[in-house]
């Protein structure tokens, strides 16, 4: 039996800086995943990302998502890439409205976990800033 | 399945066909390589994402290799085909676009011993500007 988690967060650093993902879905401040008792292991990570407010033109900066807890991980952290928005214009001065649709990213994985001890999820990305990009994580635990 | 992850990257500001090395961590600190983790004995996953970070020179198609080399590869060099990018204009429009790109993962099985993993990435075609190249390696 597998076990769901999910967290989301704005993401309002700057480039190549980790912070935390904590934000539950009903918008409380949840904090860190409590690994439950019994589970052995991360099967997978689901990811979602998109700029919530004026995409910056010309920038793509790449998404990665950082696993981390004190004593939650046997193997220690583990960085994982997610993917990309990019938003450009020629550099141009055209007015536009673009859209783009996602479904999650998910990648199967056996990461090691110790029930009890509390997963972190961190974010960074590469490239420029983009504004303030909303990233969600879900964690399949089993 | 693999069950340790590394990720580094690299603006790529090179020429055409030309390897430099992806070493940036997503902290902004420097891995000039990986070393392989104890009783770990290949890589078993390599996720890859591709962006442009600046501009897109327009009417540019590149398709990005990443290399793995160093005294932890059994086999030696090896390379692999990670994706493309393109941009296109017709006539002398100003356009504009958004683009989605998950990271692509796939399973390989390059073999490891005790060493260093040197991370490397190339691509062909017209220079399209700084396009960024992110790579996770996942171990077991």
């Amino acid at each position: 039996m597998s076990l769901y988690y999910t967290r989301h967060d704005s993401m309002t650093q700057a480039t190549t800086t980790f912070s935390p993902i904590e934000t539950a879905a009903d918008g409380s401040t949840a904090g860190p995943i409590a690994i439950p008792p019994g589970v052995k292991t991360i099967k997978s990570i689901s990811a979602g990302f998109a700029v919530n407010g004026a995409h910056t033109v010309n920038t793509g900066p790449v998404y990665v998502l950082r696993l981390t807890g004190t004593g939650a991980l046997p193997d220690g952290n583990q960085d994982l890439v997610l993917g990309s928005i990019h938003h450009d214009n020629g550099g141009g001065t055209v007015t536009d409205t673009d859209t783009v649709n996602m479904a999650p990213l998910k990648i199967p994985v056996n990461i090691s976990v110790n029930a009890g001890a509390d997963l972190a999820l961190q974010a960074a990305y590469y490239g420029t800033d983009a504004g303030s990009p909303q990233i969600a994580i879900e964690i399949e635990f089993e | 399945m693999a069950k340790y992850y590394v990720t580094v990257a690299n603006i790529m500001t090179q020429a055409t066909t030309v390897f430099a090395q992806v070493q940036t961590l997503p902290d902004g600190g420097t891995s000039s390589s990986v070393k392989v983790p104890p009783g770990m004995t290949k890589i078993s996953v390599l996720g890859v994402a591709l962006s442009h970070n600046d501009i897109s020179v327009i009417d540019t198609g590149n398709n990005f290799t990443v290399q793995l080399s160093g005294t932890g590869l059994v086999d030696g060099i090896q390379e692999f085909l990670v994706g493309t990018l393109a941009c296109q204009e017709v006539g002398t429009s100003v356009g504009a676009s958004l683009s989605a790109e998950k990271a692509n993962y796939r399973d390989v099985d390059v073999k490891l011993k005790p060493g260093e993993v040197v991370i490397s990435a190339a691509y062909d075609g017209t220079d399209p500007g700084s396009p960024l190249v992110v790579v996770t390696l996942g171990f077991e």
